[in-house]
């Protein structure tokens, strides 16, 4: 299965604005959070499409994330909005700032499919079952 | 181009709604102040009762959602203790039980963590800068994970800064480096930069620049856009200051940008009169943090030589700033400060929010204005699924999904009660009202925050100094 090596940058979108004030339960909310944007060549290297899931992963976790088209050229960058999910994916490492490195950092995506994006519920639930 | 706000003469005014005029947004830190909110009197409308937001003039997008859906599915109406091993077994109990609850749970503890406070009033701060004194914990606000690093850097290098009046009237280069005001602060170029007429600027007189790792609509709308490679703003900008001093870079590009885009862009910076830099989280979360904002600042007094030059954060959260502000002026630092030996101490990368999280250093989390659970690394929230957490929210959140306590708030600048005041993006204080009356039962985050530091110190057996 083919894989991607990509930097990784975290933001906000507007959409995730408007989610995050309708409330964070929200389906809008679900859905602008729960995405990674690439560019075309880069969802034709991984052999997808838009809207299928992919395995996002760094040295701090892996998430399952839906494909969007990033609406810019945006080759080798992969863009996350904010939220539970693209946190999977940060470390706690704050270089004595407070500050985690939460833009700029190296992932792999590879192909998931016929696997979901985690509720919000079911991600705290995978959390739970990893503390020891 | 001058851009006028809309009005609402003709538009909202109807005998079935009363127009309030400006009205603060409370959602980010450019706090505009022109929003014109109709609002329903007695029995206008069918299903819609009196005292309800139907419009929201002026309001970009957000905002807007803001104030239309206050009262949605999602809002919390009563106090809830949560229960469960994945706190889903609710039980709603009165605010008085709530408080009792939470202020137990406090009291107990050896080292609290109160987070949050940035999107709330700074008459709340100083009351949860109160209950972290009588804990004897942690307080620190959403800035640790916002503009932090560009606060330790401001302590490092000074600033020179403006208000965003000054900006709008003078500036004829401004600057957006690391950031997207079209998506986290909509209205902010066309009040103060790109789509206004200032007093010394006219129509086209104006140039304005996007520095970033990748292109958005906004890059579209500038005079131009410079794709920096992620992580290297820092080399792009020290760059940018040799040049400025005269020296000449023997490279084809630097940081992925080209240098004739380089030298173009500092010809621009030479001939300048007033350069405004809105710097964003692109150069605080990236590699290099303080540095990058320590750089930014050297840039700014390096520009001074040919112009004036100002620098200012995109603070994100509505008050974000005023948390900094009333931490600042109570304990002499800005934010992470401990209060555990009972003298405020002050070390970002230990008391930070974030760190004594993944550290496991604290035993119980108070969380107002904020929601960590979705803004913190995922090994950060853990250590919240292990201890007893404590949330006051007006609506809904991944934080109040992981709680024991949850206490409903109202809106400040549009439900609470009393004097409240919050910072804009350029230190102006802006005083907020209540415009419509909170659910009933629904209280303040201060009124709140006053019950929870009484009955803590009455748990305590501490006498309070601090008498409101």
């Amino acid at each position: 299965m083919p894989s991607l090596e990509i930097i990784l940058v975290t933001g906000r979108t507007r959409r995730q604005g408007v989610g995050l004030e309708l409330g964070k339960l929200s389906e809008t909310y679900f859905e602008a959070t729960t995405q990674v944007r690439l560019d075309p060549t880069d969802i034709e290297k991984l052999g997808v499409e838009a809207g299928d899931t992919v395995d996002v992963k760094t040295e701090h976790g892996n998430v399952i994330l839906k494909v969007v088209v990033a609406p810019r050229p945006s080759v080798g960058i992969a863009f996350i909005p904010y939220g539970p999910w693209a946190n999977l994916l940060i470390g706690s490492e704050t270089d004595s700032t407070g500050m985690p490195t939460m833009k700029g950092l190296k992932a792999t995506i590879s192909p998931a499919p016929g696997k979901q994006v985690l509720t919000l519920q079911e991600l705290f639930a995978e959390l739970r079952a990893t503390i020891s | 181009m001058t851009t006028d706000p809309k009005d609402t003469a003709g538009i909202l005014a109807t005998p079935r709604a009363r127009i309030v005029k400006n009205v603060v947004c409370c959602f980010c830190g450019a706090l505009c102040d022109d929003i014109q909110v109709a609002i329903t009197l007695t029995g206008p409308l069918p299903r819609v009762p009196e005292g309800t937001i139907i419009e929201a003039l002026n309001a970009c997008r957000i905002g807007h959602t803001k104030f239309l859906k206050l009262r949605d599915e999602h809002r919390i109406l009563k106090p809830e203790l949560r229960s469960g091993s994945d706190k889903s077994e609710i039980r709603q109990v009165s605010l008085e039980v709530a408080v009792k609850e939470a202020a137990k749970i406090l009291a107990k503890a050896k080292r609290p963590l109160i987070y949050g406070l940035a999107s709330t009033s700074n008459e709340a701060n100083v009351k949860a800068l109160e209950l972290a004194e009588v804990c004897g914990g942690v307080v620190d606000n959403t800035s640790s994970v916002c503009h932090g690093p560009g606060i330790e850097a401001v302590q490092r290098a000074g600033i020179g800064t403006a208000t965003l009046g000054k900006i709008k009237n003078y500036a004829d280069i401004v600057i957006y480096w690391g950031c997207n005001p079209v998506a986290a602060h909509p209205r902010h170029t066309r009040r103060y930069s790109q789509f206004i007429e200032g007093m010394f600027r006219k129509e086209g007189e104006r140039k304005v620049y996007h520095i970033d790792v990748r292109s958005t609509r906004f890059s579209d709308e500038v005079t131009d856009f410079i794709q920096v490679n992620p992580s290297e703003d820092y080399e792009l900008m020290a760059v940018i200051r040799a040049m400025l001093r005269g020296r000449e870079i023997q490279r084809d590009s630097v940081a992925g940008v080209s240098m004739r885009q380089v030298r173009e862009f500092v010809a621009t910076l030479k001939d300048a009169e007033f350069v405004a830099i809105f710097f964003g989280l692109g150069l605080t979360q990236s590699s290099g943090k303080d540095h990058n904002i320590t750089q930014a600042i050297d840039l700014t007094a390096e520009l001074n030589h040919h112009a004036k030059a100002v620098i200012m954060p995109m603070r994100g959260h509505f008050n974000v700033n005023g948390s900094n502000h009333v931490s600042t002026w109570t304990y002499g630092f800005p934010f992470s400060v401990s209060l555990e030996t009972g003298a405020p101490y002050y070390m970002p990368g230990e008391t930070s929010a974030v760190d004594v999280l993944a550290r496991g250093g604290t035993d119980a989390v108070f969380i107002i204005a904020a929601d960590p659970a979705a803004s913190f690394p995922a090994s950060a929230v853990k250590h919240m699924l292990k201890v007893p957490v404590i949330t006051v929210d007006p609506k809904r959140s991944a934080t109040t999904e992981i709680s024991d306590v949850v206490i409903p708030s109202a809106y400040v600048g549009i439900e609470a009660e009393g004097i409240q005041t919050a910072y804009r993006m350029d230190g102006i204080p802006l005083q907020l009202r209540k415009i419509i009356d909170a659910p009933k039962g629904i209280e303040s985050d201060e009124h709140i925050l006053d019950l929870l530091v009484r009955e803590v110190c009455r748990l305590k057996g501490i006498k309070r100094y601090k008498q409101t």
